[in-house]
């Protein structure tokens, strides 16, 4: 009927008119639209740009080529090729990084775990307290907190003289003179709160009546934690790998600080270097390309996971 | 009914046009990207790490020099005259000082001290700007981004005179405003090889590159060895010994340890070479590469440092308290006969973007006072300029060096036995820094 279907449509219009002028919500989006893509879009085209650029003749500065027709792939294909070879640029310092990464997250969740169950069932009335104590370290700059650790840990420094002091030691210790486990210890050191704050977070919303319920089924305390309480902290866990272990990758700073040799350069530090060298920062660009596909994986499962748990409840 | 907020579904149809569309627009948009990109210079080298075409004998930019980059390149025994460009002369002479200007200086870090630029703005009634740098590259790369419009820069290596020039970043010198060269610098820097006439620069520091170390830890008598050079190679202290982080000099000092003193004119067998032999030190005693040898070797963290002399000579001030300054010791190969070493200087450019250049060569004019160039030695730099009164007796004599470190002390004469580390031609750089590149990663 004609006059039904107008009226329907009549209805439907009106329907749309009382949610909101055509546009507005989008509008809201535009802030972070146009953020993304001054801050995002625009400069990850610059490092293509460059990638697949040239250098100019005279001061042999990177001259990025900005029609995508125009690109050249030789130092993309250099750059994947040194980093898959044994023999090759950035695949030892590469292997470093997935091994320092690992150690130094794993060593975050085992001594952050602890640390974030404390505050966040244990501390009592005192969590507020604790949560600044344990904190306030971390307000201070990266920087100037690695440049205390070189204080603590040069020939002269209060570590050596306890050591050898109390006879532990008969000399000083080079911890400076590019050690891995100094390195490990100094990304812990700066990314533990990254793991704390998640896990904090989730162990925090675990409801006292699931522990006690698991208590009453008869579960020990250590079952009721393997059973309950860890699994609930999955997401936590997850969210503090992300946010902990994926900026390691990225950190260049800690190992010219404290562990400044080639046996532990990290991929961060090819990077770096790279983009020193006026005629080398397209490799560094292509390397940035490089480690951004790697890391998009591990970012997908993490935001997959945590959707599915939200879809079940449990994020 | 769709809900209106719904997202619309995309067809693959759509989705084709809109991909076509977009393939369309962004060559489009790389085209206005490309109109938008600065600098000082439109050829692009896609080759990877950047071309050399012919030059030496005449050039649009120069006369004389070698060959291997688009402009000439400088060597003692083919020194390089600049062409003034039209669209960049010099200044007139006698022309007033900028009024209520400010002076935007371009440095490394600790390299002029203040108490020098603060006398200066006293003097003349203007203000000066510093922007501090701990990189040639990235130095040079201010300048181009021609955003800060810097007036002058003191520091500048001699390997980036020529591509500064031939870029048209610096400013002609007009020498009537700088009395001081004539009046008070050596002979050799009134008109230097690699800018013959002083048409655009003028000298700033010296360095000789030696050996710096701990003689509590390395008790070996290294001024007394027949090359000094060994001890990196026998005797160099495990865990700390440490070379300096840039390709020229860590690589020559392999050269010169084999006695090859020709050091910008490497083949690639001698440049492997060189590789190797720093990779065996590397080896042997994880040496680190830096370049912070002032403070290193004072504190403990290294024993043993390939050294500028200019970081050596001051570096007793960052021992620790109740550490002795005889405990430093620093040695230039090129003191012991038949063995070589590097000498070198770098230099005072006035910036063509700069807005007072009267003020620049007025401040230029006022370090290389040698009342001022005193100062700014003893109290800031540690790294000498060249004047007449600055000799190892009137150093050592009045305390500013310790005797036992007189040998930072940089000569006229060690410019005659001294060997430049000078700008290589372009495929040579791509290979020593790619050199660098495997050293420092340990391939």
């Amino acid at each position: 009927m004609p006059g039904g279907r107008r009226a329907q449509r009549r209805a439907d219009l009106a329907d749309r008119r009382a949610w909101s002028p055509r546009g507005f919500w989008q509008a809201f989006a535009a802030p972070a639209t146009i953020y993304l893509l001054v801050f995002f879009v625009f400069p990850f085209y610059v490092v293509l740009a460059i990638t697949f650029g040239g250098v100019t003749a005279i001061l042999r500065e990177p001259m990025p080529l900005w029609n995508p027709l125009q690109w050249r792939p030789p130092v993309m294909a250099f750059t994947l090729s040194n980093l898959t070879h044994t023999d090759g640029l950035y695949y030892a310092a590469f292997i470093h990084t997935i091994v320092f990464v690992a150690i130094a997250t794993g060593l975050c969740l085992l001594i952050g775990y602890p640390v974030a169950y404390f505050l966040a069932r244990r501390a009592g009335r005192f969590r507020g307290l604790f949560l600044i104590l344990f904190f306030a370290p971390f307000w201070i700059s990266y920087m100037l907190r690695m440049l205390a650790w070189i204080s603590l840990l040069e020939d002269d420094g209060y570590i050596n003289k306890i050591l050898t002091g109390s006879g532990i030691l008969s000399k000083p210790f080079p911890w400076l003179s590019g050690r891995s486990f100094t390195l490990v210890m100094g990304l812990v050191y700066g990314y533990v709160p990254y793991m704390i704050l998640p896990l904090f977070a989730t162990l925090d919303r675990i409801h006292a009546s699931q522990l006690e319920a698991g208590r009453d089924l008869g579960g020990s305390p250590a079952r009721t934690f393997f059973r309950v309480t860890l699994p609930q902290s999955r997401q936590g866990i997850l969210a503090g790998f992300v946010i902990c272990g994926l900026p390691m990758f990225g950190d260049y700073f800690t190992q010219q600080l404290l562990a400044n040799t080639s046996g532990t350069r990290m991929i961060a530090n090819s990077v770096f270097d790279s983009l020193a060298q006026p005629i080398f920062v397209a490799r560094g660009a292509a390397l940035i390309l490089v480690l951004l596909v790697l890391l998009i994986p591990p970012i997908l499962y993490y935001l997959r996971s945590t959707n599915r748990a939200a879809a079940q409840g449990l994020a | 009914m769709s809900h209106p907020n719904e997202r619309p579904h995309l067809s693959r149809r759509d989705f084709l046009r809109r991909a076509a569309v977009a393939g369309v627009a962004l060559p489009g948009m790389s085209a206005i990207l490309a109109a938008c990109g600065g600098g000082a210079q439109s050829t692009v080298n896609t080759g990877g790490t950047g071309g050399a075409s012919g030059s030496g004998g005449v050039n649009p930019y120069g006369t004389g020099g070698i060959a291997g980059a688009d402009y000439p390149l400088a060597r003692i025994e083919a020194p390089v005259t600049w062409t003034i460009q039209s669209d960049n002369p010099v200044i007139d002479s006698g022309l007033p000082a900028e009024t209520g200007a400010t002076v935007r200086v371009l440095t490394w870090p600790y390299y002029l001290a203040p108490s020098v630029i603060k006398a200066f703005e006293r003097e003349n009634n203007c203000k000066v700007e510093i922007t501090e740098g701990a990189d040639m590259d990235k130095l040079l790369a201010k300048i181009n981004s021609g955003q800060s419009e810097f007036d002058i820069m003191f520091g500048m290596n001699v390997w980036a005179v020529g591509r500064s020039i031939a870029a048209g970043l610096i400013r002609p010198v007009n020498m009537d405003y700088i009395p001081n060269l004539a009046a008070n610098y050596w002979d050799q820097f009134q008109s230097p090889f690699y800018d013959v006439e002083s048409r655009f620069t003028l000298p700033y520091s010296l360095w000789n590159t030696g050996i710096f170390w701990r003689n509590d830890h390395v008790k070996a008598d290294i001024a007394g060895m027949a090359n000094p050079y060994d001890i990196f190679w026998n005797g160099a202290p495990k865990d700390k010994t440490h070379l300096l982080n840039n390709a020229q000099d860590l690589l020559s000092l392999a050269m010169f340890w084999r006695g090859n003193s020709d050091i910008n004119n490497a083949d690639a067998a001698t440049l492997a070479q060189a590789k190797d032999d720093i990779a065996q030190v590397v080896q042997a005693t994880n040496a680190q590469f830096d370049h912070i040898d002032y403070t290193d070797v004072p504190k403990g963290q290294a024993y043993l440092h390939q050294s500028w002399s200019g970081n050596v000579s001051d570096a007793f001030v960052f021992l620790p308290k109740g550490d002795q300054a005889l405990n430093l010791s620093y040695y230039w190969p090129g003191h012991t006969a038949g063995v070589p070493g590097n000498v070198d200087n770098d230099c005072i450019m006035l910036l063509s973007g700069g807005k007072a250049p009267v003020l620049s060569h007025m401040l230029a004019n006022y370090v290389m006072d040698a009342k001022n160039a005193y100062t700014n030695y003893t109290t800031w730099t540690g790294f000498q300029m060249p004047l007449k009164t600055f000799t190892p007796d009137l150093l050592v004599g009045n305390a500013v060096v310790p005797e036992h470190l007189s040998s930072t002390v940089v000569t006229e004469d060690d410019f005659k036995t001294g060997f430049r580390e000078l700008e290589l031609p372009t495929d040579q750089d791509a290979a020593w820094q790619s050199a660098y590149a495997q050293l420092e990663a340990g391939v």
